[in-house]
Parts: structure tokens; C-alpha cells; sequence
């Protein structure tokens, strides 16, 4: 069986890798906020490099993990349950063969994390699920993953009864994408913090061996949200591409774009995961009793921000006005370089919109008074004139030593609205 | 001349926080078709009227119904009598 305890995590470089690949927390908010974000560009062929980004990464890490077992039972065995470890719902793969198979199953996360935040989808969405049947496959039997075909004929989210997946060989339906080089990590520097009353390195460690209970949907419901622990370059890779696409039809304009949303992609993630952390019970016993101000609420969030495998976060200043924070390692640039080189610009949106929306929550939204974290009150926050703004000082996939957010309150003038945005160019 | 500004405006009031950013994607390759650079904040700043293609205008109206979920208003769809 398999399970995440036996892969320690790196308390030097704040990550957790299985088999070859990074593993980062995030939630269905986010999940399906970010596909979505791709999917709105209906002239791109998306569903290819979501699928052929899942397969890509379940294919690689799998083919480490199934190395020292032969047995095709055991394999499957291993491949169920590190599914379920992830909070990606139930497979069960014993109608599937080396020939392919169906895959039937009434909990897939993203089916049911995408009906509960946007209502009954027109069209199946569990395309990383389609992709990572597809690479377990490969794995599983030896077999070229441009080999295999994979799709996703029904979905819950579409308000069937249950996701059906369909495995198939022939050519690959799905982006192959090149192979990515190594990792490159840099060296995490001694960087002077401000004094705080919290223990981060205690809370970072008691949060990152910290079981996430998985229920019997093979889901887990935590801190409000359905959380799961997937890879890291699944979305740097549909992000990226999605990124490249846009590009190659719009230039910097179709850019731009892009980074909008994937950035406002962020603040979704700050406002449920890390909103709902700070709202919930852990968070009450392990870091509460440390609070004395809302910079030590920031200091408290960044501990566990920490414990999510993201790369190794510094708080360099705090205030009600702004916060500066350096990023060894952040996943989306480490993802970037080993996929695309050196970056010719700010790519690393999660973490701008991440720590503004962070900023905002503790400064204008009264996160210690533990509100309600509705929609509703997600738009108050985000779309109102006055609020955080994120912006990229340093991006370590543009060659820069770290990564570096700068987020500040923004007042805008009469009739002006909040615009965000990422350092454009070097 | 249609105005579509209160189009976006609408979106903006009525839809999620990103919707006109959403609505731009959506119709990006009319945009590009059409020659036409048009960002959130060149449309925050508009302060006169754009020209803009027949078939651009509506799918920035379909994409705005899609974004916030239900028709546009039919008062901001009406058209200014114009001797052009």
C-alpha cells in the first residue's frame, strides 16, 4: 500500500518528492478554478495537454515506483491506493489489462469538486484523472505512454451516475511533451527575518507529518475544502503550455491575459486552502496560542505555507501595508526551468496572487475574527478598489537567486479599480 | 455607434472577480482577428466609444452571459440611432 509517510519530507528545501516528482497540497477551489482558467479559451485545444500533463508525470513517477515490483496485481494495488493517498477518489483496475480497459467509479475529485463550486459542467472534466489512468497504464505494463489512448466518456459533474474512463492502445490522444531535464535547486540563504513569537519550524514540521485522513470516497475533506496532494508539475505543465499557446496566437497580450487569471488563480488558493487552514481546528492548537498580532498571523500562515511544498518561504518585512517574501525553490519556477529553460519573464503567478491574497485576508479580512469563507465573501475581498497587489521583485526561473513577492495595499482613486499584475520582462 | 463598455461594466458588477479577464479569453481570437488590443485596463480607461466588428460586439455579449451566468440586460444591448 502506499503512503505518503514513507516519503520523508525535506524540511531544508520545503519539499516532498515521490518517485522523481515534486508533491504540492492544493484544493478543489483551486483544482478547477485553474483548469477552467484554460478551458475558457475554447479556439485552444486544451483538453490534450491536461490529459498529456497528468499522464506525463503519473508515467515518470510510477515507472520509479513499480520498478521493484514485477507482480502485475501488486502494481495495481499500489497504483489504487496512491490515488486515494492523493485525494483523487476510488479507481479499481482489475477489468483493466495490457490491452486497456474501463475504469467506473462514483468519486473522482475533480468531477465532484467541479460540480460543487461551479454546478453540473456541460462536458466531463476529470481530465487529470483521464491522464493519470493513462500513464498507470504505460507504467503498470512496460508500455510506451505514446502508446496508449485514454478518455473520459462519462462524469458525475454532468450529473451522470458515475466517471467511466476508457483505456485503449493506439496512438496517443493526448500531448506528448518533451522530456524535461533535471531539477536545478538552489541554496537557501541566510536572509534576516523580523523577530515573532511564532515557532515556524515547529509549526512547518508538525504540519507536514501530519496525516491528511483520507474518507471513504477516497477524498479528503479538510480545512473546508476538498484537499489533494498532486504534482507539482502537472500544474506548472498546463500551465505553461497553456501560457505558450496563448502566446503564440496573441504575443504579449495573450500573456498577459493568462497571468490574470492564473494569479487571480492564487488568490483562490490563499482565500480557501490557506483561509480555511487559518479558520480551522489544527490551526487553533497548533499555532493560535503563538498569535499576539496579525504579523504573527502572517508568520503562523507562512509556517504552514511551508508544510505545502511549495519551496522554502522567508518573511523579509510585515505590515498593515505591505509584505515582502523570498521564495527558495518555489515550485513554478524549478518546474519551469526543468521544462523550459530560463524564463523571459515573471512566470510565477500562484505565489503573486497567493501572498497578496494572504495580506488580504489577515489585513482587510479579519481572518482572526474566523468568517464564514463563502463566495460571497471571497468578492467582497478580491473585487473591491482597496486590497493587496502582488507583484513579482524576483522570479528564480528568470535566472534571479530566489523568487521574491512584494505584496502591497493599493488604494485605488475615484472610479479606478484594483488591476494586479506580474513583473512582465526582464 | 454600440457602446460596450457597459457591457464589461456589467460583467464586472454582476459576474466573479476576473470576469472581464475571462471574457477577453474567451473572444481573444476575434481579438487578434480583428486587430484589436483590448486589455482590463484599456477597457477601465475607456472613456470614449470603440468602433468595434459586428460579429466581436456579440461575442463579447455571449461571452459575458456565459461568464456571469444569465442574459445581458436588454437595455445594455440597445443601439443609439445612428445615421452611419
Amino acid at each position: 500500500m502506499f503512503d505518503f509517510a514513507d516519503f520523508g519530507y525535506d524540511f531544508a528545501t520545503n519539499r516532498l518528492v515521490v518517485g522523481g516528482e515534486p508533491m504540492v497540497l492544493h484544493c478543489h477551489h483551486y483544482n478547477c478554478f485553474l483548469q477552467r482558467s484554460i478551458q475558457d479559451a475554447e479556439y485552444i485545444d486544451s483538453a490534450p495537454i491536461l490529459v498529456g500533463a497528468a499522464a506525463e508525470v503519473v508515467f515518470a513517477q510510477l515507472t520509479n515506483l513499480l520498478a521493484r515490483t514485477p507482480d502485475v496485481a501488486a502494481r495495481k494495488a499500489l497504483v489504487e491506493s496512491l490515488y486515494r493517498a492523493c485525494g483523487l477518489g476510488l479507481i479499481d483496475l482489475s477489468a483493466v489489462t495490457d490491452r486497456g480497459g474501463q475504469v467506473r467509479t462514483r468519486s473522482t475529485h475533480y468531477s465532484i469538486g467541479w460540480k460543487e463550486k461551479f454546478g453540473t459542467s456541460r462536458a466531463p472534466v476529470a481530465f487529470f484523472s483521464t491522464g493519470f489512468l493513462a500513464g498507470a497504464l504505460a507504467a503498470i505494463y512496460g508500455l510506451p505512454l505514446s502508446g496508449i489512448e485514454a478518455r473520459q466518456t462519462a462524469c458525475r459533474s454532468t450529473g451522470a451516475d458515475e466517471d467511466v474512463f476508457v483505456l485503449g492502445r493506439g496512438p496517443a490522444n493526448f500531448t506528448i511533451f518533451p522530456p524535461r531535464q533535471n531539477a536545478v535547486l538552489i541554496p537557501v540563504g541566510k536572509d534576516a527575518e523580523p523577530s515573532t513569537s511564532v515557532d515556524r519550524a515547529a509549526i512547518t514540521r508538525a504540519v507536514a507529518e501530519m496525516p491528511l485522513p483520507v474518507n471513504s470516497e477516497g477524498l479528503i475533506p479538510a480545512f473546508g475544502v476538498y484537499v489533494t496532494r498532486i504534482y507539482a508539475n502537472y500544474y506548472n505543465r498546463i500551465s505553461y503550455a497553456f501560457e505558450q499557446e496563448m502566446t503564440a496566437l496573441a504575443g504579449r497580450e495573450g500573456v498577459e491575459v493568462a497571468a490574470s487569471l492564473f494569479i487571480e488563480a492564487g488568490h483562490v488558493c490563499a482565500f480557501f486552502t490557506l483561509g480555511g487552514i487559518m479558520v480551522s481546528p489544527e490551526w487553533d492548537a497548533l499555532t493560535l496560542p503563538m498569535l499576539k498580532t496579525r504579523e504573527d498571523w502572517f508568520h503562523g500562515i507562512t509556517a504552514w505555507w511551508n508544510a505545502c511544498g511549495y519551496g522554502v518561504a522567508k518573511v523579509l518585512d510585515v505590515s498593515p501595508t505591505g509584505a515582502t517574501v523570498r521564495i527558495y525553490n518555489d515550485y513554478e519556477s524549478v518546474g519551469y526551468r526543468r521544462m523550459y529553460g530560463t524564463a523571459d519573464h515573471g512566470i510565477c503567478y500562484l505565489v503573486t496572487g497567493g501572498w497578496a491574497g494572504v495580506m488580504n485576508l489577515i489585513y482587510l479580512g479579519d481572518i482572526h475574527r474566523k468568517p464564514d469563507l463563502t463566495p460571497e465573501f471571497y468578492d467582497r475581498l478580491f473585487k473591491g478598489g482597496r486590497a493587496f497587489q502582488g507583484r513579482m521583485t524576483a522570479c528564480q526561473a528568470m535566472g534571479d537567486p530566489y523568487t521574491e513577492i512584494r505584496a502591497e495595499l493599493a488604494e485605488p482613486g475615484a472610479g479606478e479599480r484594483r488591476l494586479e499584475g506580474a513583473r512582465a520582462s526582464a | 455607434m454600440f457602446d460596450i463598455k457597459p457591457i464589461f461594466d456589467w460583467a464586472r458588477e454582476n459576474g466573479e472577480v476576473k470576469a472581464v479577464d475571462r471574457i477577453l479569453v474567451k473572444v481573444m481570437l476575434l481579438l487578434i482577428k480583428n486587430k484589436i488590443t483590448l486589455t482590463a485596463a484599456t477597457i477601465e480607461r475607456m472613456e470614449t466609444r470603440m468602433s468595434l466588428p459586428e460579429e466581436l460586439i456579440s461575442a463579447i455579449v455571449r461571452a459575458a452571459a456565459e461568464v456571469v451566468g444569465k442574459p445581458v440586460p436588454e437595455s445594455l444591448l440597445a443601439r443609439e440611432p445612428s445615421n452611419v
